[in-house]
Parts: C-alpha cells; sequence; structure tokens
C-alpha cells in the first residue's frame, strides 16, 4: 500500500463491514469466558439458566472439566455479571458500527 | 506459587528481536500485570546495549541460554535468519510454578489471557485461529491434507507438573529427530517450526490437551501495519487485487511482519534502531 488514503479509496465499505462485525463477535466470545475453581467457562443465557435451576454439584467447563463449585451464589453472581457486562458491551458497539456509513468510519480514522 | 510470562529473543543481524521482547514486556504489564522474565543470549543484550537500552530494567529474570543453532526462512520476501529452537527448553528455563509462553510478536491488548492462570489442567494449549482479513487457509488447521491437527506454539501455558515435563521432553525428542518426524508426518523438514513440534507432541501424548479458550487471531508477514497503538492496530492487504482493511482495539493479535513490528515497537519505546 502506497499510502493510507490510496487503500481507504479501494477498501470496499461491506468487506470491511463484514470483518469489523466478526471481530466485535470474537471479542464477545472471549469476553463471555471466565475462570473459576479451576475451570473455563463459556457463558450463555442457557448455561447460566442451566447452572440456576439445577445448581448441581460439579458443573462442566467448556473443555468437559467437572468443576467442583462450593460457594453457588458466588458462583452465579460472578457469572451473571461477567455475562451482562460482555453483552451490553457487544450491544453497544454493534448498534455504534451499524452507523458508521464509510470505510473510513469503520477503521476509526 | 508463582505465575509470570516466559519470552525468549535471540538477536540476528536482520531483526531486532530484543525490542520486541521489550515492547510486549511492556503490554504484558500494562494489560495482564504479570511477572515477565526474557530467555536470551550475550549477543542480545549487548547489542540492546548498544541503543541504550538496559534489559534487566524490564524483566524480572533475564536468563542467559547461548543457542546458536540458528535456522533461515523467507519472510515478507526476504530470506532471514533466525533463533528459536530453545523453546522446547521452556520447562527447564521458566522460574515459574505456572507459566505462560508467549511469542513476541503478539500485540497484547486485553487482560484475556489472564483466564489461564489457575488452571486444573497442567497444559493450556492454543489450537483455533483466524486469518484478520478472512484469507482462506488450511495452514493453521492441518499439518497436512488428511494430517493431524495444528497447534500452535505461540501461546502456551503449562504448571510445573509430570505431564508438562513429558510434554516438553517429547518436544526436544521430535526437535533431535524431526528428519524422522517430518516424513512420517508428510511435512517440510526445513525450517524446524516450533508449531509443528507442538502439534505432534500434543498428537503422540494422546492429544487430550484443554485448551486456551479463544480464537488466536493473526496477520501475515505481508500485511501492511498502518497504525500501531497501544489499545489497537489498523491492518492492510491486498486480497485478491484487493485492498482489504482490519481495525483490531482490545484484543490481541499475532502479527508475522516482524520488520514492520521491530519498526514500529521501537517508535512506540521511543528507542533509536
Amino acid at each position: 500500500m502506497e499510502n493510507l488514503e490510496q487503500a481507504l479509496s479501494f477498501a470496499n465499505y461491506q468487506t470491511t463491514l463484514t470483518q469489523q462485525r466478526k471481530l466485535l463477535t470474537q471479542k464477545f466470545q472471549e469476553a463471555s469466558v471466565i475462570a473459576y475453581n479451576g475451570g473455563l467457562f463459556k457463558l450463555t443465557l442457557e448455561f447460566i439458566g442451566a447452572v440456576k435451576l439445577f445448581q448441581p454439584p460439579y458443573v462442566l467447563d467448556s473443555n468437559g472439566t467437572p468443576v467442583k463449585i462450593d460457594d453457588y451464589d458466588t458462583f452465579l453472581s460472578e457469572i451473571e455479571e461477567a455475562y451482562k457486562m460482555a453483552v451490553e458491551s457487544y450491544g453497544k458497539e454493534f448498534s455504534a458500527l451499524r452507523l458508521k456509513r464509510n470505510v473510513k468510519s469503520l477503521v476509526e480514522l | 506459587m508463582t505465575q509470570g510470562v516466559l519470552l525468549f529473543a535471540h538477536n540476528t543481524e536482520e531483526v531486532n528481536y530484543g525490542v520486541m521482547a521489550i515492547w510486549i514486556s511492556e503490554r504484558i504489564t500494562r494489560y495482564l500485570g504479570k511477572s515477565v522474565s526474557l530467555v536470551t543470549d550475550e549477543y542480545t543484550i549487548q547489542s540492546l546495549k548498544a541503543i541504550s537500552i538496559d534489559v534487566k530494567k524490564y524483566f524480572d529474570h533475564v536468563i542467559i541460554n547461548e543457542y546458536n543453532t540458528y535456522q533461515t526462512r523467507k519472510l515478507s520476501g526476504e530470506t532471514v535468519i533466525f533463533k528459536n529452537l530453545d523453546r522446547c527448553d521452556a520447562y527447564d528455563l521458566t522460574p515459574y510454578d505456572e507459566t505462560l509462553l508467549l511469542d513476541i510478536d503478539i500485540a497484547i491488548m486485553s487482560d484475556r489471557l489472564n483466564t489461564v492462570w489457575g488452571h486444573s489442567d497442567d497444559i493450556l494449549i492454543s489450537n483455533k485461529s483466524a486469518d484478520i482479513l478472512d484469507r482462506p487457509s488450511d495452514e493453521f488447521n492441518f499439518l497436512k491434507d488428511h494430517g493431524i491437527e495444528f497447534q500452535w506454539a505461540t501461546e502456551f501455558y503449562f504448571r510445573k507438573s509430570t505431564i508438562a515435563e513429558e510434554f516438553f521432553n517429547k518436544c526436544k525428542f521430535i526437535k533431535e529427530n524431526y528428519d524422522w518426524y517430518s516424513m512420517l508426518y508428510g511435512m517440510g523438514k526445513d525450517p524446524i517450526r516450533n508449531d509443528h513440534i507442538w502439534s505432534i507432541a500434543t498428537h503422540e501424548l494422546g492429544g487430550d490437551f484443554k485448551h486456551i479458550p479463544r480464537v488466536l487471531r493473526y496477520s501475515t508477514d505481508k500485511d501492511e501495519i498502518v497504525e500501531l497503538g497501544t489499545d489497537r492496530v489498523l491492518l492492510a492487504a491486498k486480497v485478491n487485487d484487493k485492498v482489504r482493511l482490519a481495525n483490531i482495539r482490545d484484543q490481541d493479535l499475532h502479527i508475522m511482519n516482524k520488520f514492520e513490528l521491530t519498526v514500529l515497537a521501537s517508535i512506540e519505546l521511543g528507542v533509536m534502531l
């Protein structure tokens, strides 16, 4: 690329938008993982709901390893808080991205 | 239980890996807040001293490992020399009970790697990756068509334990017998790739290692770094004759364009190369 202006004029809006959306999705997926008692949990609404409902003595983490949950109140508050934060941030950034109508604004220039 | 990040950097005439190690150590301190140690050699220390950098200021431990075996490979269209095969000695060299082994060409821009500490497994490996500009490639999925799964040595967590020791012993054995292994697994024997060593070791030890729960984003050695900030990177590249841009913010990125990265890292650090 000889210069940035040239790059910007040749870059395609739809491709760049798709690219940035993918990055946001990956960011959300990473932010929805928490470490707890030696396990790593990918948080989803289904997971949180099931944990809340059944409160089993062991919960399988994202790698399929059973992790003992000693204190359900703490665990539930941690996973709910982490998920809320992740989804809120994802929602805000996703909405902001939709308003960007050219390549320059998509890549924050 | 001590925890920390271990880096390897051996300068060559073409690339100042020492500067990159300092660059990433600053980011590790900022985003992960962990102790950082460096495995290096006297040549690297002296070449950093020549540009007024006292390497000991930036690391909790500087571990000297004079490793003179070098390899060559094409990077950004140029043939370069590099020395990276002492990575297999990480288990013996690390000063920590829990170690996160990282390549020095990762732009750390988040705290996501902190999820690995205190994990119940002794090893966590990285095997899911994505090209930042969405170019289709199987290079980082399997060692070859119908071959074994590709595993990255770029980011790797281990705890001092029998399992981790066995893993690194296996890595050393594969490295020493790479000709044979390259024939067995059908990949090129030159240069020796740490990722391939890690992939074969994982496979031969049963393949049942848990994963670092994230996608390792990477850019290739031909991608242009348009901007490099402390919390964002803007990249550009030609894909099928069309320009593609990617703006990465608050997410980590493995940057393979070492030439540009070294220059930009030195600017970020305020040193003249």
